[in-house]
């Protein structure tokens, strides 16, 4: 018998995907770029205190972020001690991806178009920019399920640890 | 000369603080923070991650594998044979 277990290895992949795609978004287009901030359809960033509110919603978002980040480093430290769990490139970087795209379609439905916190970049093509989000999202989730879905035939654990024999 | 905008500068470096720059927003921004729309806004700010932990959870439990139970007699016998080693 192999090391058929995906789950652990799946959840560390999906937890560090939603949480490395939180700060993507938070660093890139909160910070870098500085396109929205969480409130800036409610509260428009035009003076300090606006900016400042803004950033402590940022702060909070980037906190969540960071929660759900450690706690796919911890999954992953867990997955790596096992041994029916498969230690598959393919599976842990497809979910990964899937973790991202999950990101950006849950939080552009909701944030975007349910709640109307804030847009991609606000401005008159700003559905575009939204709708373009989504689709980036759908897509890595639709690349991820591909890469996860290759690493089925993964059935090595990591090294070191010994494969469980089986139930006769 | 040189001695003294150094002293200057340095003195100006230290007596400057990020409020100074906006004595009277501190409690503005606190007052902006903690209003009426606080716990609105902070649902909405966590309900995105609810959704995710969600997610995560039903695809765990869809590609864990759990190995059959091992039968008793099994296991009692398994259990022997290492303790032979």
């Amino acid at each position: 018998m192999s090391a058929r277990n995906r789950g652990p290895l799946v959840l560390a992949g999906l937890l560090l995907g939603v949480g490395l795609g939180g700060f993507v978004d938070g660093i890139l287009l909160h910070q870098i770029l500085q396109w929205h901030h969480m409130l800036s359809t409610p509260l428009p960033p035009d003076d300090v205190v606006s900016i400042k509110v803004n950033m402590f919603w940022d702060g909070l978002f980037h906190a969540l972020t960071w929660v759900v980040t450690l706690a796919g480093v911890w999954a992953l430290w867990r997955a790596g001690q096992r041994s029916d769990v498969p230690w598959s490139t393919r599976t842990f970087a497809g979910a990964m991806l899937a973790g991202w795209g999950f990101f950006n379609v849950v939080e552009g439905i909701l944030d975007h178009q349910l709640f109307d916190l804030h847009h991609v970049k606000p401005g008159p093509d700003q559905l575009a920019w939204d709708v373009g989000f989504l689709v980036f999202g759908a897509l890595l989730i639709t690349a991820g399920w591909a890469l996860g879905r290759a690493g089925r035939e993964d059935r090595v654990p990591r090294s070191g640890l010994r494969v469980p024999h089986p139930a006769h | 000369m040189r001695r003294g905008i150094l002293t200057g500068f340095t003195t100006g470096l230290l007596a400057a603080t990020a409020a100074s720059a906006c004595p009277t927003c501190r409690p503005d921004v606190v007052a902006a923070i903690f209003d009426e729309h606080f716990w609105v806004r902070l649902l909405l700010t966590v309900q995105p991650f609810l959704i995710l932990l969600l997610i995560v959870g039903v695809l765990y439990f869809a590609t864990r594998e759990v190995p059959p139970p091992v039968p008793v007699k099994q296991r009692a016998r398994r259990q022997g044979r290492e303790r032979s080693r």
